[in-house]
């Protein structure tokens, strides 16, 4: 069995390894470890007030920051007993409905150089960050900010958005949806304009059980949270382990989350499944899905502006802070994503936990680099769109 | 400008990508000044870490436990003419400063510093994140060698903390605010608000991030006058 260290990859969103130990040309087992340091944000919360829970909580990630603020408020909405007005909800949703799509097109800035034959890249790279930016503008528009936005808050949304600047996301959203159908889903879905490697990924099924809470929000009624257990990757080897396999997981700066103790896939692909009858078993499936959950976004957006009235109130006018234990669930662009809260008799946090999608996906990428070829290896982690914080080292293990 | 474009680079050693994917939006705004490369377009890590470059964006707080993390940071120090802690984390810490370790699975990573704790920083940009627009006003400012503005991202540069609570101390305690609002507008979580025309500091949504009080007109007339905090 050959061994050589070496291929470092990158173009994910976090700071990770994939160590695979092949035979020949095909990959026998992956594993898929996460060495970024750990800024112990469940640690760090104790103690503290839940509104700066929030403020940091979305700081966790600067992709997904806004799918953490929403789970971090619901959870504590859901200890103290309130639930924000139903306009407040809509433009809460709205905001993180375009955080999945402004991660969903920063995906497609990384996958790139995989999916695409020579010729195309640039005009794509040209109107992908054309999209971001009206993506962004819109963010900002309704959240505040185009990353971590201010107005997320416990109680729904810190402002409302006025009646006049209806007009300007109004014509946003427009441009967004052109770009997004001219130049996502146009090039993704399109054959003639795709690699060989993608021609690769349709050839490999990856069928594990699929979780999802809802398609568009998030609903902790419908997961059973106490269902979700975490585990040291370690714990996850079946058979005897090496000293050179232990070493290579002790590194590990992230746990992984099993559903009734089964590895499950979470995202957009389980997302469409669930919802939307989406049927696609191959890894190209995975990005096929994205792109289909892209469109529906923005379908939704327009639903969600065309309902909110925005002269009613966004916010909850009392927010008493006092002791309980409340769930957050919210769907964030890689997939549900949990938080649980317990606030002290004070209304400070006594206890802080977070379960994100990536912690589902990192075992699953392990199973899906099974048996595909050593040269695609590297395209696997991407195409789940992992969030750590970069780079992706490949290297084979030995026995 | 004749000659090579000026290289630079972005690394992140730890932050949470917000300054990474502000880094990535400025690059239509700065590739006609310098060719950039960020771990988010590059094929294979070397080609951002093993060669020598003119600047170098570093964004993400160094956990002082992590000796790797130290390392990558010492090795794009040794590779960089100028190095720049991009970002509230890497300049001051911002809210990794809160960090107190004990999270499994790596219950030791306890502190997280600024980068000028550990290696030289030419410049720090501050923000959370900072804008893509400040990448590029800082990259015409190198070029054209516009000294004062680059004299104002060096002084920051010499700072381990600012927050919120620095603007209260230094500039409303002792009279100084002139109730511009700059701090208001600024502050990336709204915890700043203006009540009878003095900023008052919501404590318990400061991140400690200093963007207040870089935007502070007056902190920062006193800071380049080289007035000791």
């Amino acid at each position: 069995m050959s061994v050589t260290v070496g291929e470092r990859i990158t173009r994910i969103g976090g700071e990770a390894k994939l160590y695979i130990r092949c035979d020949g040309d095909t990959v026998l087992y992956g594993l898929f470890i996460c060495e970024a340091p750990v800024r112990g944000f469940e640690k760090l919360l104790v103690g503290k007030n839940p509104f700066f829970a929030v403020e940091a909580s979305m700081r966790i990630c600067g992709i997904c920051h806004t799918s953490h603020g929403i789970a971090c408020c619901e959870a504590i909405e859901h200890a103290i007993g309130i639930y924000p007005p139903r306009d407040g909800l809509l433009l809460r949703e709205a905001c993180g409905i375009l955080n999945r799509i402004q991660s969903h097109i920063l995906h497609q800035f990384l996958i790139l150089n995989d999916f695409f034959k020579k010729g195309f890249k640039k005009i794509l790279l040209k109107n992908l960050f054309k999209a971001l930016e009206f993506c962004n503008r819109l963010l900002s528009r309704i959240g505040g900010a185009p990353t971590h936005p201010p107005n997320i808050t416990i109680g729904g949304l810190m402002k409302g958005v006025p009646e006049a600047r209806m007009g300007d996301i109004q014509r946003d959203l427009g441009e967004l949806e052109k770009l997004v159908r001219e130049y996502v889903r146009e090039f993704f879905l399109d054959d003639d304009k795709l690699s060989n490697k993608v021609d690769i990924l349709r050839e490999y099924n990856l069928e594990l059980g699929k979780v999802a809470s809802h398609m568009f929000y998030g609903d902790r009624f419908n997961i059973n949270v106490e269902e979700v257990s975490v585990v040291h990757p370690m714990d996850l080897i079946e058979n005897p382990i090496s000293e050179e396999l232990r070493g290579i997981l002790a590194k590990s700066s992230a746990l992984c989350a099993l559903y009734r103790g089964k590895k499950v896939e979470v995202g957009p692909r389980s997302r469409m499944t669930i919802y939307r009858g989406f049927k696609g078993s191959t890894l190209y499936d995975l990005q096929r899905a994205r792109v289909l959950e892209m469109e529906l976004n923005i379908e939704r957006l327009k639903e969600i502006f065309n309902e909110v009235d925005l002269s009613a109130p966004v916010r909850t006018g009392e927010i008493p802070l006092r002791k309980g234990s409340g769930i957050g669930v919210f769907e964030a662009p890689r997939g549900t994503l949990i938080h649980k809260v317990k606030l002290d008799d004070t209304g400070h946090i006594e206890s802080y936990k977070v379960i994100v999608p990536t912690m589902f996906n990192i075992p699953v990428i392990g199973e899906a680099v099974r048996g595909i070829p050593k040269s695609m290896a590297s395209v696997i982690p991407r195409l789940f769109d992992p969030c750590i914080p970069c780079a992706v080292h490949m290297v084979e293990v030995r026995t | 400008m004749s000659g090579e474009k000026i290289k630079v680079i972005h690394v992140d050693i730890g932050g949470c990508e917000g300054c990474s994917v502000s880094f990535l939006r400025s690059l239509p705004l700065i590739s006609d000044k310098c060719a950039a490369k960020t771990l988010y377009t590059v094929d294979s890590i070397d080609e951002l870490l093993e060669n020598d470059v003119d600047i170098a964006f570093v964004s993400g707080s160094v956990c002082l436990n992590d000796e790797e993390t130290i390392e990558t940071l010492k090795s794009v120090r040794r590779r960089a003419k100028i190095l720049i802690a991009f970002g509230s984390c890497a300049s001051f810490g911002g809210v990794t400063r809160f960090s107190r370790g004990g999270q499994e699975p790596k219950p030791s990573h306890r502190t997280f510093a600024p980068l000028n704790q550990v290696v030289e920083v030419e410049y720090s940009i501050p923000g959370c994140p900072p804008p893509p627009q400040t990448v590029n006003s800082f990259m015409i400012a190198y070029q054209r060698q516009i000294v004062t503005q680059l004299a104002f991202f060096s002084k920051l540069s010499e700072f381990k903390k600012l927050s919120g609570f620095d603007l209260i101390d230094d500039i409303v305690l002792t009279g100084l605010c002139m109730g511009c609002g700059a701090c208001e507008v600024s502050c990336p979580t709204g915890a700043i608000k203006l009540i009878e025309r003095r900023p008052n500091l919501i404590v318990e949504k400061c991140i400690r991030c200093g963007t207040c009080y870089v935007r502070c007109p007056r902190a920062m007339q006193l800071l380049i006058r080289g007035v000791k905090k």
